[in-house]
């Protein structure tokens, strides 16, 4: 298996690597700590794929250990105090470069809008509609009954279009 | 109950949330980060970035990083003579551990990355993502010293300046929140050592991210300036 082989280890870090990024990234962490978060989801794949029991698929069980990441970073006091922005003046851009800027500010946007949904509905959110998980593989990884998590992500849906909106009638 | 259609494959979604949807769906690292990223692995056999003064005052407030780095370090110094006879190369691509051979013996502090694992509510609901790992945690240290040196000894001498350059950043990457100044030297290090590498925009966000911290509000500000202006279609432009 993976953990015995680094070659196979490699393949497996191929194959996984950006949709662990992505969903770290979806799920709250920011940009200046993904690689440290991501090596941890990655140490605990390495360190436990030895005995990953295959009740579920190989990806369901590590956006499971991303949510954990995800959820117990939150938590630290630092990342509570300190919210670093990585932003360059958007008077910098060309006028050419407006799609790119626009794009840039949708993210943002969704990045602010799914801070404001609590942890287990960010997660079934971000698995279901982003990662595009089934219903099934989400409360899988996420371990809440299957009925919660559709009533999750109906409530997540709800509180996220009304903040979005908010922030799209604020936008100039 | 069938799984409702998604907003990103649903045109009728409203307020433009599909294409919100599809754009964050597309929403990856760059082949750069994904090479950093894994040559940081300790398990991957790159070089470890050492700090013992730091990493043997660890604690919960420890980085992941730090800690299987000194992991890694122990492993390393208990692999070194048979690995080095048979290795060549290999001094040149591990010269952080190779200029700490006296290293305390810290295992027990950082051999379980496990014990910076979170046990939120939803870690408490599961119950198939393997979540419980007392067996495991005995097995990491072993795991990384096969690891390594396996992945040691496949590694090719053409691999090693890209590995040396994504290191740096990578070691800078890690010492941003906890030693901005580190983070700005090893920076500078790689610019001057490597002017024209191919992660010159992953440097150039660290020297930016050391400066904030760092206060130096102005000079992070022109650089970032300069940084939209260099790198328009950049990963790490502005958000």
């Amino acid at each position: 298996m993976a953990e015995h082989n680094p070659q196979e280890f490699r393949k497996l870090f191929d194959e996984h690597a950006a949709y662990i990024w992505r969903s770290l990234r979806y799920l709250g962490v920011p940009d200046s700590d993904l690689p440290d978060q991501c090596q941890e989801v990655l140490l605990v794949v390495h360190r436990k794929v030895a005995d990953f029991d295959g009740r579920s698929t190989l990806r369901t069980w590590i956006y499971g250990i991303c949510v954990r990441v995800a959820s117990g970073f939150r938590r630290k006091a630092h990342v509570r105090r300190e919210i670093v922005y990585e932003e360059p003046p958007q008077g910098s851009y060309e006028p050419g470069q407006e799609a790119h800027l626009s794009a840039k500010q949708a993210k943002q946007r969704l990045h602010a809008a799914l801070d404001q949904l609590d942890e287990q509905k960010r997660a079934i959110f971000v698995l279901y509609e982003i990662e595009g998980l089934s219903m099934n593989e989400v409360v899988q990884a996420t371990g809440c009954p299957l009925q919660t998590g559709y009533s999750r992500l109906r409530a997540a849906r709800a509180e996220l279009k009304v903040v979005l909106k908010a922030t799209e009638e604020k936008t100039p | 109950m069938t799984d409702p259609i998604r907003w990103r494959d649903d045109p009728n979604a409203p307020d433009g949330l599909q294409s919100l949807m599809q754009a964050a769906e597309a929403d990856g690292p760059s082949t750069a980060e994904l090479e950093a990223l894994w040559s940081g692995l300790p398990l991957s056999g790159g070089p470890v970035p050492v700090d013992l003064a730091n990493a043997g005052a660890a604690s919960a407030g420890a980085t992941v990083a730090a800690k299987w780095v000194v992991g890694g370090t122990v492993a390393a110094i208990a692999l070194s003579g048979a690995l080095w006879l048979n290795q060549p190369g290999l001094n040149q691509q591990t010269p952080d551990v190779n200029s700490s051979p006296g290293a305390p013996p810290t295992a027990p502090v950082v051999a379980d990355p496990a014990t910076a694992e979170p046990t939120p509510s939803i870690a408490d609901e599961a119950n198939s993502a393997g979540t419980t790992d007392e067996g495991a945690k005995s097995k990491a240290p072993a795991l990384q010293q096969r690891s390594a040196a396996k992945k040691s000894a496949t590694d090719t001498p053409s691999d090693a300046p890209k590995k040396s350059e994504a290191d740096l950043l990578s070691q800078a990457q890690r010492a941003l929140d906890k030693d901005p100044k580190k983070a700005l030297r090893l920076a500078r290090q790689h610019a001057s050592q490597f002017p024209s590498g191919a992660l010159a925009q992953e440097r150039e966000v660290i020297i930016i991210g050391s400066l904030r911290r760092l206060q130096r509000s102005q000079q992070a500000q022109e650089r970032s300036t300069e940084f939209a202006d260099k790198y328009k279609n950049s990963i790490h432009a502005p958000k």
